[in-house]
């Protein structure tokens, strides 16, 4: 039969051989098994879209030159201790031989933690790579792709607290009927709204306490501390919630973020004592120069927090706009809606599952 | 809308309109309710749809993508009398679907409401300071989809009606039915005088032939409806008329002519306008179902005629948006959504191509209602979901099939429909057996949370129709 012609219909016999199993209705598949891959994919999948522009990133002419610099510098370092070593084992060689050994176990425990180190920052790129397909397949109206990528991503997330309840009540409500937009629709309304809501009250608390403490700390360097790591701390709680492993590499690539901050908040005070001493002020002034400053530095630090989110959510914001620095005004002190809003953990009155297994 | 009758007529019934609306604005019952137009041909599936909408909402478990339940904000639900309609049979329906064998609930012979109470918190940040917890009443009329092609009579005047009845009867599809009484027609002369058995005859053979349309062709635009529907009609002389070959000559107050339109205009002012007065003026949303699949069964005749009857039915209505105080006194429906049932009978995977292709079905009827400043969505969609989806391995393909019980031979089967085409079938497709879509039995409808897997985008329907009203 052509591929091009339409099939015609036909009927079988519910006990024939060729008929599969029932594609599995909500609820059906426990929350912790995985899909076969085995299972053929439906031959109306989404192939009509084209393809995302990810995958291996071009590596550029400084990548190799700084590639070649550290392992020339790798290579000597190496070279010289073996030349140590060997001089060594001249002079002394019952000195050389532990130091051998030791140096033996150093390199080699070294090299397994960098690479797991590197498996961890990929972690990363991985999820930038799933978000790209998954914004590919927003709105699509085909059936296929999407119920496997969002399932690398259950898998992602799973160890986080709270999320293998909400995976279970996804896995209940989602459709086999359902096209691969309205799949990860739903996915984003009932995994990830849960998990946004906490990010943006940790940010909002992480940029509340340092427009606090560098309101009050006396020196610059104090500041640039501060504000280091407290976004230190707001990063890597926000990395724990998005289930991104707290390896020390992906920190630090988070970091990287924040040290532009610190370095900030620094010139700030810098620039404000400058301007004080400059000019002349009252204590009033400087107070309240202070307080801009903190309020500066929360602002800077909210901005980081949320770009963190974007960086490490693993779905990219379908339904619903990502969070904006307007959004942390409760916890700053400027919506007086925010006590009807502030949900504290726990205070939360549960999802609809929940409610209605109250009702 | 204009109506057919007299000046003073229209004059009374804007008034009524304006009575009503003054009404429900001091009442403060306008801004609370949103009162559904679910629009159907018939054995489109407004009654399974009132049920099930009715059965979820009260049951609120299985409507994820239904904003009020996906944020947690619904309190309660209950179901409340309908204040000027005999209360819809949900029990009976909800039991009937409820059985081990169960079965669709009675088609509708008889007008029937509902509303159901919803208790919700506001999502709205200062909405919450002032009043957080808000109460809103869904209100859906059910009720025959006959008598939904009656509505454009009251555009109509006798003569406007005969001439237009008479070109349809003409089309090669409905000629062989309508043979007899265009024969019977050939030797009348509306200008003679009235003969009771003659008139007796004629409206007879008339309705014998709109009979044939429905029943025997499967057609859907049949008028006057209430010539075939189920229900009693109390005065008979009411439905003893037919539309007449006339001229532009006046009638003679006795002529057979004159005693027809006489009863045409009592037909439509004692019949029609009440029904329309008193529940179609006063929708502000809608839900056009379409049975898109069985259109196609029939052939490019019958997709063309319900084309044509949902164009008619929908400039029946009036659409766009005004302003508060012009949608307290003339309510307009201001979004409507068209939905394809029956999207348990096909793959999901041929779902896009179903929307697509009602898409262009209801083009004609879309742009009337774009242009009076409504927008619409389309969407494919199972009130109560009769099948489940199997993959099978058919000449290294796999395919995506149906598995059900089928209507016609009470078994469980697993088939496979046939594929929709996306565009308008071309003239080989309607005969070249592409596609043959079959009536599957109800399955149980669950109780309890699992209720997503019963419905295929019920929640989607209720979101784009009432999810507004319900922030």
């Amino acid at each position: 039969m052509s591929p091009k012609e339409p099939i015609p219909p036909f009927e079988l016999s519910p006990d024939d051989p060729r008929i599969g199993a029932v594609e599995p209705p909500p609820g059906a598949r426990p929350a912790g098994e995985e899909l076969d891959p085995a299972l053929p994919v439906a031959a109306d999948t989404a192939e009509l879209i084209p393809a995302p522009p990810v995958g291996r990133r071009q590596r550029g002419i400084g990548f190799w030159l700084k590639l070649s610099l550290a392992l020339l510098v790798v290579t000597v370092l190496v070279g010289q201790f073996v030349l140590w070593v060997r001089d060594l084992m001249d002079a002394s060689p019952w000195l050389a031989g532990p130091l051998g050994i030791l140096s033996i176990v150093a390199v080699g425990s070294g090299t397994v933690l960098a690479w797991r180190g590197m498996q961890r920052w990929r972690s990363l790129d991985q999820r930038a790579e799933i978000r790209a397909e998954i914004e590919r397949l927003a709105g699509s109206e085909l059936h296929g792709s999407a119920a496997r990528r969002l399932e690398e991503i259950s898998a992602l997330i799973r160890p986080v607290p709270g999320v293998p309840q909400a995976l279970a009540r996804y896995e209940r409500q989602a459709s086999d009927a359902l096209a691969d937009g309205e799949r990860i629709e739903l996915y984003e309304r009932m995994v990830l709204n849960e998990l946004d809501e906490q990010a943006v009250r940790i940010v909002g608390m992480g940029a509340r306490d340092i427009a606090v403490l560098t309101a009050v700390t006396p020196t610059g360097l104090l500041d640039a501390l501060v504000v280091l790591t407290r976004t230190f701390a707001m990063l890597q709680r926000l990395a724990g919630l998005y289930g991104v492993p707290p390896g020390r590499l992906t920190v630090l690539r988070l970091l990287r973020l924040s040290f532009r901050n610190a370095a900030l908040a620094g010139a700030a005070d810098v620039l404000a004592h400058a301007t004080t001493e400059h000019l002349g002020a009252s204590f009033m002034s400087i107070l309240s120069a202070k307080a801009g400053q903190g309020a500066g530095n929360a602002l800077l630090a909210g901005r980081l927090g949320l770009q963190a989110i974007r960086l490490l959510r693993p779905l990219p914001f379908v339904t619903k706009r990502p969070p904006r620095l307007i959004d942390l005004r409760g916890m700053l002190g400027f919506d007086p809606a925010m006590p009807f809003d502030l949900k504290l953990p726990g205070s939360r009155a549960g999802t609809p599952d929940r409610q209605a297994e109250r009702r | 809308m204009r109506f057919g009758g007299s000046i003073f007529t229209a004059i009374g019934d804007e008034l009524d309109g304006l009575r009503r609306g003054l009404t429900d604005l001091a009442t403060g019952m306008v801004r609370d309710r949103t009162r559904f137009a679910i629009t159907g041909l018939r054995r489109s599936g407004k009654t399974v749809l009132t049920t099930c909408l009715a059965h979820h909402l009260l049951e609120p478990s299985g409507l994820p993508f239904l904003s009020v339940v996906a944020e947690n904000r619904l309190d309660a639900t209950r179901l409340v009398p309908l204040r000027d309609l005999p209360p819809f049979p949900l029990e009976e329906a909800v039991a009937g679907l409820a059985r081990e064998t169960p079965t669709w609930p009675q088609p509708t012979d008889r007008l029937s409401g509902l509303a159901i109470e919803i208790l919700y918190r506001t999502g709205h940040r200062l909405g919450r300071l002032i009043d957080p917890t808000r109460r809103h009443f869904i209100e859906i009329v059910d009720y025959p989809g006959e008598w939904l092609l009656d509505l454009p009579l009251l555009e109509h005047d006798f003569r406007t009606f005969s001439a237009h009845a008479l070109a349809l009867a003409e089309r090669p599809i409905r000629q062989p039915a309508a043979a007899e009484w265009q024969e019977l027609l050939k030797g009348v002369d509306p200008q003679a005088p009235g003969n009771p058995a003659l008139e007796a005859r004629l409206a007879e053979a008339y309705r014998a032939y709109l009979h044939a349309c429905q029943e025997e062709l499967g057609l859907s635009f049949i008028q006057p409806g209430r010539f075939v529907d189920r229900s009693k009609i109390a005065d008979e002389e009411l439905i003893r008329f037919c539309p007449l070959p006339l001229s532009s000559a006046p009638l003679p107050y006795d002529s057979l002519g004159a005693r027809f339109e006489r009863r045409f205009e009592r037909y439509r002012d004692e019949l029609v306008k009440p029904f329309y007065r008193d529940n179609f003026s006063r929708f502000d949303r809608q839900i056009v179902l379409v049975d898109l699949l069985t259109a196609l069964n029939r052939g490019p005749d019958h997709f063309e005629d319900v084309q044509e009857s949902l164009a008619t039915v929908v400039r029946s209505f009036r659409y766009g948006s005004g302003s508060i105080l012009t949608n307290w006194l003339t309510p307009k429906i201001d979004r409507l959504v068209f939905a394809a049932t029956k999207a348990d009978h096909i793959a999901p995977s041929q779902h896009a191509a179903m929307k697509q292709l009602l898409e262009i079905m209801i083009a004609p009827s879309s742009r009337h209602t774009r242009f009076a400043g409504a927008p619409h969505e389309v969407l494919a969609v199972a009130a109560l979901r009769s099948t489940d989806v199997v993959r099978t391995e058919l000449h290294g393909q796999v395919l995506s099939c149906l598995k059900g019980r089928l209507v016609e031979t009470g078994q469980e089967t697993v088939l496979f429909p046939g594929e929709l085409p996306p565009d308008l079938p071309e003239p080989h497709d309607w005969t070249s057996g592409r596609f043959r879509f079959r009536d599957f039995a109800p399955r149980r409808l669950p109780r309890g949370r699992n209720g997503a897997a019963s419905h295929i985008r019920l929640d989607q329907l209720l979101e784009a129709a009432v999810g507004d009203r319900l922030t």
